[in-house]
């Protein structure tokens, strides 16, 4: 899927989201201004890409602004349940970020967010701890995040 | 991590509509929220100034053929934890670098080709930075749920 979009993809388009990515809510003029483009053109390119679904201008709240001040990467090992059943119950959780099913340890590897120490606790505790098959976790708790590059979507 | 402003109730919801489409415009979202527009201009800016959010484009990875997102963590000498850090962030692969407690010293996300090439950038890139004792991977062979909600910002 990703070859044949790449195809698809022309050097113009990547130009137009390589700017959305610099700032997704800059004008179809000003960014037609520094890729000498028409505007018309790339409000036309913007509509295609999404309407194919390859592109989504978002705005992203950084994490404590939002109040999550604890982020912690579990990963957990299932036991007597199938690991992708019990990752998209986990994944209904707002607090978990992001689900991925993993090979090596842990079947699965989860990003968790919540606001304090004792509200992690008691999400670990009443909520993770209630899903049926969720083994033996083991966490990394953030203390410094150095990079966070997520506009990239890896479709698997 | 704590002294960054807070968002309110008001502030997320325009960022309820904001997080899904960030190309509406200030009126748009004004008439979705029930406020106006002026309000609407101002919160956005402010929240921008203050480095609360930003607007960017969610894309695929095109230049990837094969992305295999992988978890790498990391123990490493502690005196040397910061400097690691830093250098595994200005790779292109790794996506994601946080310094942890618990299972691993470092925690990273990357995006590689394949199986092969993840080896490799653990190999010669990775184990090559001063004060990296192990790596321990892992490969992601499916995601189920990501959040593209919240992030890092600035």
């Amino acid at each position: 899927m990703n070859n044949l979009v790449s195809q698809e993809i022309s050097e113009l388009d990547r130009a137009i989201i390589k700017e959305l990515k610099k700032d997704g809510r800059q004008s179809a003029q000003a960014i037609a201004d520094t890729l000498d483009a028409s505007a018309v053109t790339v409000r036309g390119r913007i509509k295609s890409l999404e309407d194919m679904g390859v592109l989504k201008v978002i705005a992203v709240t950084d994490f404590s602004a939002a109040g999550f001040d604890v982020l912690v990467a579990i990963g957990v090992e299932v036991e007597r349940r199938r690991a992708k059943d019990v990752g998209q119950e986990l994944a209904n959780f707002e607090e978990v970020l992001a689900v991925n099913l993993t090979t090596g340890a842990n079947d699965l590897e989860l990003l968790v967010a919540v606001s304090d120490f004792s509200t992690l606790s008691e999400f670990i505790e009443h909520r993770i701890g209630s899903v049926d098959g969720v083994g033996r976790m083991s966490s990394a708790v953030m203390l410094d995040v150095f990079k966070y590059q997520s506009e990239t979507e890896v479709v698997q | 991590m704590s002294d960054k402003a807070k968002i309110d109730s008001i502030d997320q919801k325009i960022l309820g509509h904001l997080s899904e489409n960030a190309r509406i415009s200030n009126r748009e979202v004004a008439q979705l929220v029930g406020l106006a527009e002026g309000t609407v201009r101002t919160r956005i800016k402010r929240m921008q100034d203050e480095k609360c959010i930003r607007f960017t484009a969610l894309t695929q990875e095109f230049d990837v053929a094969t992305p295999t997102l992988c978890y790498v963590g990391l123990r490493v000498d502690l005196e040397q934890l910061s400097a690691v850090a830093s250098a595994l962030s200005d790779l292109p692969e790794v996506r994601f670098v946080a310094t942890t407690l618990g299972r691993f010293d470092i925690f990273t996300v990357v995006v590689v080709e394949s199986v092969e090439d993840l080896s490799q950038l653990v190999s010669d890139k990775f184990m090559k930075i001063k004060g990296v004792r192990r790596s321990y991977t892992s490969v992601s062979t499916k995601t189920l749920k990501y959040d593209y909600r919240w992030g890092k910002v600035g």
